[in-house]
């Protein structure tokens, strides 16, 4: 009987799959990010911004404007690449087909942001603030 | 970097920024919307998302060219060695239309 998962035969797709779309290097070394899920993952994050306001105003000045401009760049930026390491991981984990790679993509890139937060408070939970209450 | 690489991405940065702001002012999922007012909103959030989809592009293809993504690897998503004459010109003409509408507006 075979076995209901076979995660050995998927890490091997997996890997026959990464090498098919050449990876990024950054001064000789490898990232491991692929260009077209960081592309996918980036057009998540807009759709996160767009539907979801995942990073509301600051307010209406000027520098407000500048900041609320940048960390709005600084979360697309780090959502697409989340989308980049952490979409090959979603598939393994979820045993999903290939052709739920974009998908897959453009809902890390989405949810990236409340994801990491609800993961990695679970994970590491934050310190309370003057310790715990008698 | 030649000028039109310059000019290219610095438009780019512009239309980045507007699009971004402009996309959190867009709700088409408000319940109190008319059919109307949602296909507005809609269209309008679609549209900003499509020039934020090539203004990212433009911002980093640079660095992509840097991280050694072969230009014919990418030749369907971007063009990473430099961009087209008409590229950067789209591109350009859509950043000075967000900075005349900014600065029409005070």
């Amino acid at each position: 009987m075979a076995e209901p998962t076979t995660t050995t035969a998927a890490v091997v797709t997996l890997a026959a799959g990464s090498l098919a779309v050449p990876a990024l290097t950054l001064f000789g070394v490898p990232l491991g990010l692929r260009p077209d899920l960081l592309f996918i993952g980036f057009a998540g994050s807009l759709a996160a911004i767009s539907l979801l306001n995942s990073v509301p105003s600051l307010g209406d000045t000027w520098s407000a404007l500048l900041r609320t401009t940048l960390r709005r760049m600084a979360v697309s930026l780090a959502s697409a690449l989340t989308a980049g390491y952490l979409t090959p991981m979603v598939l393994l984990l979820a045993q999903l087909p290939d052709y739920a790679v974009a998908g897959s993509a453009f809902l890390v890139g989405a949810g990236a942001q409340r994801v990491l937060l609800k993961y990695m408070s679970r994970v590491a939970p934050p310190e309370e603030v003057g310790g715990p209450s008698a | 970097m030649i000028a039109i690489q310059i000019i290219h991405w610095l438009a780019s940065l512009i239309v980045m920024a507007e699009a971004l702001n402009k996309l959190e002012r867009c709700s088409p999922c408000v319940r109190e919307l008319t059919m109307r007012q949602r296909l507005l909103e809609g269209l309008k959030g679609v549209s900003w998302c499509l020039l934020a989809l090539g203004a990212g592009g433009g911002l980093i293809s640079p660095a992509l060219l840097q991280m050694h993504a072969w230009p014919d690897d990418l030749r369907v998503l971007m063009r990473v060695d430099r961009p087209a004459l008409t590229e950067a010109i789209v591109m350009l003409g859509v950043a000075m239309l967000i900075v005349r509408t900014r600065v029409k507006e005070g």
